[in-house]
């Protein structure tokens, strides 16, 4: 009865496995299948898709505008969570509550009302659509998940290390800046990489909101149209797979060593 | 040097520090003892500038610290969990102070030497914090706020997260190490024995008021209040009966014990009531196992149950012709047996045994 | 204290010397930002809905005619409908699934090793949404991976038509899209579970079935609730999946918003369709969190 119980749900994670990788596994696939019918049988390997990228300027443009967007965003909606995050988890005044659930009612609601509510002020006031748009929007839904983050780090960090600072002489601000921040900066660097890819990868409000410069995932909307180009979509497809794994592992390394340093044992470990 | 004039902190509903009074005397070791929540450490930040009091003021060296923040009272704090900063080396947390006052790098470094030597920590600037041991940390934490040269050193229970042989040679340490620095010496424990080889005065503390305030052979000897008796040392309480009483004496009569003359304390002015508490220390009393051994008073008793220390072994005594009980301890010198239940035995004892309440 | 005293009160300095007054003030960042850019647009999109649009030019007398088209269509009604529909599916199937993988992560993996399993959940989600949703509909299609395999190898002759840009295509391709954001609120409140209570229970002679039913199932009921939420009110508002693989049978609410919006050229329509799906997903949401309150407490009496 245990057995089968253990290995009947191994072969059910097996299976699971298999479907949530199946569309990741076809990405790479396909971007060097020497075809542009986007089915099997396969018909041999090439990395022209991947050339055709590289010649593709439109792609370099909306590539551009979404890193510029994204480094905007999790800029703005880090220093937003942290904002919220300490002051809720630190000071008590009123309405606490009631402002923090305000910011953070993106996370209920679906993007297409946020990219809908805000074309409408843009349009009411007669707005130019543009990057800057986009970021407000980008912003409002990147900033609860920065405070959710920051709150944890906050949370983690014992308050009497402050007091001891603050104490022993230092300044408020150089109580932040020397004991604080350095205790926390693993959470911002995740804030900052989570907010990041939310931007690079959001598309209704950016395709809402944008102007003539669009970002990425708009460009590749367009592109999804034309049958001929689906070859190159998936080559795009795999390099940004490729890229996000390398962020995330290097966010990981990172993590590990500010645990290290922090002196908190880290719980499970990623390697 | 520190007077508190009727400090009053509420938190809500709960008074932690309910009108406290009291001054501290430069170069003092100073403790402060009292069960868990009755306010200790609110009224050490209150001091420190953490807590800002309902009521009341606090002066330090003649300056009231109304509106003085805790970043610049010259006070430094000893947290109870040490509070060291984790991502520092023992050099950088001893250091902390002095280079947020802006001091160079090369003064820094010999006054950090220095504290760490006084905390024998030669050597160890490098090791990062939390590399260290729960002894060690402590000593990181008490050079980083001796190095500051503060007036007040405040201390929250700075040995509680110790194990018992760490402890006790912390207290040696420490009591050492305040004679040689001559700073005032502010210590929070819940435990009287600490109190009481450490400290030069110690207050007592219940539900945010001050019970007492005295040197601990006084408090030990002289409790003011049965709460404070129970708190320090065990006592033995015992009904008692005024019999007559002059100026400078009183006559008792004890239940189950006997009648006694004693010197009347001197914080008692007004006169005793007839139905009174007394209380009898365990090392007072005597059990007598020589027949030939005498003492002013005698009284028999049968044990009720003991316990085993060691050196010592306790006992209850239930005394004859009475209910009431008393605890006798017992040194366990060579050729002395320890006694078993049911055993009768003699209590000896004199009027200086006896504590009126 | 007056209005005019506490604005006074909050514009000087001592105020932001006071822990309260630091408080609002690093709050208060965040909160009018939100208030700007969240309160007042969709404030706005509640006035829209009530007015009315004259070709080019906004009408701003008050009409719930918007709100009456809205209801009273077939077409807005079967859209609202299938996309309360897709999303109660969605969630249902994808929270389904989810459970016993994150119940195999929390208690069949070793500790040291949880964090790589959880990673090893979300890597084939680091790559973008619409490229994951594309990529059903490569796999789904009628050229795609399935059919167009298939008819090419010769084993089926028509393309398989239950997985051919309708409603299943839309509920699968959102059951994988949203599969981590379902396992990892159930995996963290099974985190949480004290491992004694369990091993008590055994001890107490309760089976493997009872114990699951007793004590797991109702301590990872938070996590399940958090899941449900996660999952069921974004995809109502989806766009991208159905227009991708849903067909013209597939479509929802989300689409025809826009619709609205952009090339209909009247946003005060789409405002009240807006409104109106908003409404129904707060009230859906609710209910159910409501229900699951009622559940909980009758169980624990
Ligand atoms: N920030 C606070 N908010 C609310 N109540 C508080 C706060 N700090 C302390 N109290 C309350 O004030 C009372 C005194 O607390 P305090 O921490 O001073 O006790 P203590 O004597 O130091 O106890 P312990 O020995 O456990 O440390 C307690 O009832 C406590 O609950
Ligand atoms: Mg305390």
């Amino acid at each position: 009865m245990k057995w089968t119980l253990k290995y009947g749900l191994w072969a059910y994670v097996s299976l699971y496995l298999i479907f949530l990788y199946m569309p990741a596994l076809l990405l790479p696939i396909f971007a060097l299948n020497d075809s542009r019918i986007v089915a099997f049988p396969l018909q041999g390997l090439t990395w022209r898709w991947f050339a055709l990228l590289w010649e593709t300027e439109a792609l370099h443009d909306a590539l551009r505008n979404s890193l510029i967007i994204a480094s905007i965003t999790a800029f703005m909606s880090t220093i937003f969570g942290l904002m919220a995050a300490r002051a809720s988890s630190r000071y008590a005044f009123p309405m606490r509550k009631g402002m923090a659930a305000l910011v953070m009612i993106p996370l209920v609601l679906p993007e297409i009302i946020v990219g809908v509510s805000l074309l409408v002020v843009v349009m009411q006031f007669g707005f130019d659509l543009s990057l800057w748009t986009i970021i407000l929007g980008h912003v409002l839904i990147c900033t609860p998940f920065c405070v959710v983050v920051m709150s944890t780090a906050f949370n983690n960090f014992d308050r009497s290390l402050e007091e001891a600072a603050f104490d022993l002489g230092a300044t408020r601000g150089a109580t932040f800046r020397w004991v604080s921040l350095p205790l926390v900066l693993p959470g911002v660097i995740a804030s900052l990489l989570i907010s990041f890819t939310i931007s690079l990868d959001e598309f209704i409000i950016a395709f809402f909101l944008a102007g003539v410069d669009v970002t990425l995932p708009v460009y590749i909307w367009g592109l999804l149209r034309f049958p001929a180009r689906l070859p190159s979509v998936m080559a795009l497809g795999t390099f940004l797979l490729a890229a996000s794994l390398l962020l995330l592992i290097s966010a990981e390394v990172i993590r590990r060593y500010g645990a290290r340093r922090a002196g908190t044992s880290s719980n499970g470990h990623l390697f | 040097m520190i007077e508190l004039n009727s400090v009053t902190k509420r938190f809500g509903r709960t008074v932690a520090l309910d009108s406290v009074t009291l001054t501290i005397q430069r170069g003092e070791f100073f403790s402060l003892l009292g069960p868990s929540g009755c306010g200790k450490s609110t009224l050490l930040r209150t001091i420190s500038g953490f807590e800002h009091p309902d009521e009341g003021d606090i002066y330090i060296d003649g300056q009231s610290m109304e509106g003085v923040e805790a970043n610049r009272r010259p006070t430094n704090l000893v947290f109870q969990n040490y509070a060291i900063f984790p991502h520092m080396t023992v050099g950088q947390n001893v250091g902390f102070g002095l280079r947020r006052k802006g001091l160079r790098k090369g003064e820094i470094k010999s006054q950090v030497n220095a504290a760490l030597e006084m905390v024998s920590l030669e050597g160890l600037e490098n090791r990062h914090a939390h590399t260290l041991s729960g002894g060690q940390r402590q000593r990181v934490a008490l050079a980083r706020a001796l190095i500051m040269r503060p007036k007040v050193l405040l201390l929250d229970e700075p040995l509680s997260a110790l194990d018992k042989k760490l402890r006790e040679q912390m207290q040696f340490e420490l009591r050492h190490l305040q004679r040689a620095v001559g700073i005032t010496f502010l210590l929070v424990t819940h435990d009287q024995e600490e109190a009481l080889t450490m400290s030069d005065r110690i207050a007592i503390m219940f539900n945010g008021r001050i019970a007492q305030l005295a040197s601990p052979e006084e408090i030990y000897a002289r409790p003011l209040s049965k709460q404070v008796a129970e708190f320090i040392g065990s006592m033995s309480f015992l009904r008692a009966e005024t019999l007559s009483q002059t100026i400078d004496a009183i006559t008792i009569r004890i239940e189950g014990l006997g009648t006694a003359t004693l010197p009347r304390p001197a914080q008692l002015s007004a006169a005793m009531k007839k139905n009174i508490t007394v209380g009898v220390r365990p090392e007072l009393l005597t059990i007598l196992f020589d027949p030939s051994e005498t003492f002013e008073f005698e009284t028999p008793g049968t044990i009720t149950g003991r316990v085993y220390y060691g050196d010592m072994t306790y006992y209850e005594v239930r005394l004859n012709n009475s209910s009431q009980v008393v605890t006798v301890s017992m040194r366990n010198t060579a050729g002395r047996s320890i006694l078993s239940e049911d055993s009768a035995v003699r209590i000896g004892w004199d009027s200086s045994s006896i504590t009126l309440i | 204290m007056g209005k005019e005293k506490l604005l006074k009160f909050v514009t000087t300095r001592q105020f932001i010397r006071t822990e309260q007054g630091r408080g609002l003030t690093l709050m208060g960042v965040p909160f009018i930002y939100a208030a700007l850019l969240l309160a007042a647009p969709l404030t706005a999109v509640f006035a829209l809905s009530f007015w009315s649009q004259d070709y080019l030019e906004i009408d701003r007398t008050f009409t719930l005619a918007n709100y009456h088209e809205v209801w009273s269509q077939p077409i807005y009604r079967v859209l609202m409908a299938r996309s309360l529909g897709v999303s109660t599916l969605v969630t249902l199937v994808t929270v389904t699934l989810a459970f016993p993988i994150a119940y195999f992560i929390s208690f069949h993996i070793h500790p040291s090793k949880k964090l790589l399993w959880i990673f090893l959940i979300t890597i084939p989600f680091w790559t973008s949404y619409l490229m994951r949703i594309f990529l059903w509909k490569v796999i789904l299609g009628y050229n795609g991976v399935i059919n167009g395999s298939l008819t090419r190898l010769g084993i089926i002759e028509e393309p398989l038509s239950f997985i051919l840009y309708n409603f299943n295509a839309v509920v699968i391709t959102l059951s994988h899209a949203w599969a981590p954001f379902a396992i990892l609120p159930i995996f963290v409140s099974l985190e949480k579970i004290d491992r004694s209570l369990l091993e008590a229970a055994t001890d107490l002679g309760d089976g493997p079935v009872r114990r699951f039913l007793c004590i797991t199932l109702p301590l990872a009921l938070p996590g399940i609730v958090a899941a449900c939420l996660i999952v069921f009110i974004p995809t109502v508002g989806d766009y991208v999946t159905p227009r991708l693989v849903g067909g013209p049978d597939g479509l929802m609410i989300a689409n025809i918003i826009e619709v609205q919006f952009k090339r209909a050229n009247n946003p005060p329509l789409g405002a009240a369709l807006a409104v109106s799906a908003m409404a129904i997903v707060a009230l859906a949401s609710l209910l159910f969190v409501r229900l699951n309150r009622k559940y909980l407490r009758s169980n624990s009496s």
